[in-house]
């Protein structure tokens, strides 16, 4: 005998049955949704993201598609290890276009600069080539520029305090001049951040800067203007071609 | 003082070289902070230009008062931050 209920429709045209499980050792049970309507999924279902709640079931990455990959997380630090400086240096500028460094720290020296400069293999890139330029905002109506050419070294921000809720918060891109870029097409650099001053003050700051040399750069380097690193943290990414 | 860098994520001495060159630099951005240090310091401190213009504006009307007061408070910050002598 079949176990089995069976619902025609009225028209006569399609049915829909419910049938238990043959084994007498899988006893089953179906508990409808106590709402006022419900829909079972099935492989030919989509689902309705509107409807869907709660935690997702763990999905595995390789089952994934049209994910972008493009940005790539290459190195991340955190330490209260002092240093004189934090350098990068033969990176893969063949698979990266730029880079993202996202970038905290604390220097030694009180009013300390943040100071960068592009390396090429183990080598300081530090001709006198450097032009940048800061716009900052001390307060409310009331901000500041400054611009340097033909430096040895950028500035990517002024000054900052040595107490712990001073130093440096900021993201630079960074974007070295390979060989199959145009002459003197990139090596530049572009940043946004904040610091809070030797008197704890907010500055909010972000300039950009161009390296005009067309030697291949493949890292940078990053110092204070006067001292060490106290603390800091950093994650570096990389952004593909 | 014995320096160090971190390349790549690693620990490394400076040489010698690395390490002259350093000090001179950080010398160099002394004297240079020293001699000039107080025109950064006062960039960041002057009144607003906007508090300025409304000044002007209201000197022309015949009320100097704000006009003094922004004076006054640019020569407080030359004042608090001097050249050096």
């Amino acid at each position: 005998m079949t176990a089995k209920i069976k619902l025609n429709s009225a028209s006569g045209g399609g049915s829909f049955s419910l049938q238990a499980p043959s084994s007498s050792s899988n006893n089953r049970v179906i508990t409808l949704p106590d709402i006022a309507d419900g829909t079972l999924v099935t492989s030919q279902s989509t689902l309705d993201a509107t409807k869907l709640s709660g935690a997702l079931p763990a999905i595995s990455g390789a089952n994934l598609t049209g994910i972008s990959s493009d940005f790539v997380k290459l190195s991340n630090v955190a330490s209260t290890t002092s240093v004189d400086s934090i350098v990068f240096q033969s990176l893969d500028t063949a698979t990266y276009k730029a880079f993202r460094f996202v970038f905290a720290a604390l220097p030694v020296t009180d009013g300390a600069d943040l100071n960068f400069r592009f390396m090429s293999g183990s080598n300081v890139a530090q001709a006198s080539n450097y032009s940048w330029a800061i716009m900052g905002v001390s307060g409310d109506s009331s901000h500041y520029e400054t611009m340097l050419t033909n430096t040895t070294t950028t500035r990517i921000h002024n000054g900052a305090g040595n107490a712990d809720t001073e130093g440096w918060r900021t993201i630079i891109d960074i974007v070295p001049q390979t060989t199959n870029d145009f002459d003197y097409g990139n090596n530049f650099v572009s940043w946004a951040g904040n610091r809070r001053d030797s008197s704890g003050n907010y500055r909010w700051e972000s300039g950009s800067s161009y390296y005009k040399n067309d030697s291949d750069t493949d890292g940078f380097n990053l110092a204070a203007s006067s001292g060490q690193f106290n603390k800091y943290s950093y994650t570096l990414y990389g952004v593909k071609r | 003082m014995a320096r160090f860098k971190l390349v790549n994520g690693e620990q490394i001495d400076y040489t010698a070289e690395e390490e002259t060159a350093r000090n001179a630099e950080e010398a160099a951005v002394k004297a240079d902070k020293d001699a000039n240090g107080y025109k950064d310091d006062r960039r960041y401190l002057y009144p607003p230009l906007t508090d300025f213009a409304d000044a002007m504006y209201w000197n022309s009307k015949g009320d100097s008062t704000k006009l003094e007061a922004y004076y006054a408070a640019c020569e407080k910050v030359k004042t608090d931050n001097p050249k050096p002598s």
